[in-house]
């Protein structure tokens, strides 16, 4: 599309009467050679099926699960490390390099917080160090047996993270079905397939011939359902495919109908992201 | 156009926001990233990965921009991020590729081509729906203006009036597609 002027006064108005005419195909128009070929552009994106691809209905909840899923990420990892005396900020990584930078969007100062984490955990090392240990003969037995108890521990503990487990959480969005529902799972790799555990709120109990559908979907559209229920307090699910691949998790409203296909009565969705 | 109370609530992560945002912008980013990306799994893996990464940088947006040039960048980049990883396994060396190679020479093109393919896009989406099937059915069809009313079972003339006010508001809203976004 070649450059032009610019937005169409009263005064051109004609141009966009032909340009309109050249669109839909009229032959006898004429244009200059530049109009010509903007709108021959136009008219190759026009015939473009890309351009008027729709995105498929589940994505706009795999969108708002996937942020949920990493706010919440998010509030935990600051409860868990950020310390509190510390300003809060926001990771941005695109566009440009990873920053980190305030609320106020000033920089955050890595080196003045690092220096702050330090002196608080020395601190902490210090009263440890501290402390006064008074040790009687009469509990040396019970020590003893602390210290193989704990070497046990260590033991089995070590053998726990020789193969450590794969668990995907899933925070779901309620659809315009289910307005008031909210909800979250997890899914834990075991021998037997992905123990799932569902966790869910503001669904009606469904009963009498009803019943809600857990489902996995992948990449392409393929669902494999995963358990149904009534309630969606503490549900457990088995799903013999990989949340990796398989990685939208949805409830749907079924009828005990004969007819073994989703329903398309989504109530719930959310992405499966992988925790590490 | 989403308002700044919006954009606020969008970069708090709150759902609600985020839904307007997607709702507001995510057939626009989905189309961008379908043309770049020809594949439809692709494509939803981009839009999904564009979104996040806007709310991540959602704090850098200044207040009272408009979110569609910055969105339309992320998309882009987006979606030949993931292009590169999808053929880094079937990529030859890039000094194999010969430096006229269009892949290589032809980046300014495509970034007009990113904001047409969103503007254009844009321009359909505010079509009324009947005027917008006709447009469809003509371009993407390639039918006539005879079949498009056999097709919708409507007379010909008005098939002839609404193709002829749809081609109008594009013409308008489309004249000024070289100048990029504001």
């Amino acid at each position: 599309m070649a450059p032009h002027s610019g937005r169409h006064s009263a005064d051109d108005g004609a141009t966009d009467e032909a340009r309109a005419q050249y669109l839909t195909g009229d032959a006898d128009v004429t244009l200059d050679a530049a109009d010509q070929a903007e709108l021959d552009e136009l008219r190759a994106l026009l015939a473009d099926p890309t351009l008027w691809a729709e995105p498929p209905a589940e994505l706009e909840d795999s969108v708002v699960g996937l942020i949920a899923a990493e706010a919440a990420t998010l509030r935990t990892g600051d409860n868990a490390e950020a310390p509190q005396a510390d300003p809060p900020f926001i990771v941005t990584t695109d566009p440009g390099p990873l920053t980190a930078v305030n609320d106020d969007g000033t920089p955050v100062d890595l080196a003045a917080a690092r220096e702050r984490r330090v002196a608080r955990e020395t601190s902490g090392g210090g009263r440890r160090a501290g402390r006064r240990r008074w040790v009687r003969p009469g509990i040396l037995v019970a020590a003893a047996a602390a210290v193989v108890a704990v070497a046990l521990t260590a033991v089995l503990l070590l053998r726990d993270t020789s193969t450590p487990q794969r668990r995907f959480d899933v925070a779901l969005s309620a659809t315009e079905l289910a307005p008031g529902a909210a909800g979250d799972a997890t899914m834990i790799k075991t021998d037997s397939g992905w123990e799932i555990h569902l966790q869910a709120t503001g669904l009606p109990r469904l009963d009498n011939g009803q019943f809600y559908q857990a489902w996995l979907r992948n990449g392409d559209g393929v669902l494999v359902p995963i358990g149904s229920f009534n309630e969606g307090t503490d549900v457990n699910l088995w799903a013999g495919v990989s949340p990796e691949t398989f990685s939208t998790f949805t409830i749907t409203k079924e009828a005990a109908d004969g007819n073994q296909d989703s329903s398309g009565q989504r109530v719930m969705s959310g992405p499966a992201v992988e925790q590490r | 156009m989403l308002s700044q109370e919006d954009i606020g609530r969008f970069r708090a992560g709150d759902s609600d926001a985020v839904r307007l945002v997607y709702r507001e912008y995510g057939r626009l980013v989905y189309a961008v990233a379908r043309n770049l990306l020809g594949s439809p799994q692709l494509a939803e893996e981009a839009t999904q990965q564009t979104f996040l990464k806007a709310w991540r940088s959602a704090a850098t947006v200044e207040p009272g921009r408009d979110l569609a040039p910055w969105l339309a960048t992320i998309a882009r980049r987006t979606a030949i991020d993931i292009h590169r990883q999808e053929s880094r396994e079937t990529a030859g060396n890039l000094e194999d590729v010969p430096v006229a190679h269009p892949a290589i020479v032809q980046e300014a093109t495509a970034i007009e081509r990113t904001y047409d393919v969103w503007q254009v896009r844009q321009a359909l989406d505010e079509l009324p729906a009947d005027e917008r099937a006709v447009v469809q059915l003509q371009h993407l069809e390639g039918l006539t203006q005879t079949a498009v009313a056999e097709r919708l079972n409507l007379p010909v003339g008005t098939v002839k009036s609404r193709a002829h006010r749809a081609h109008k508001k594009l013409a308008a809203r489309l004249g000024h597609l070289r100048e990029g976004f504001d």
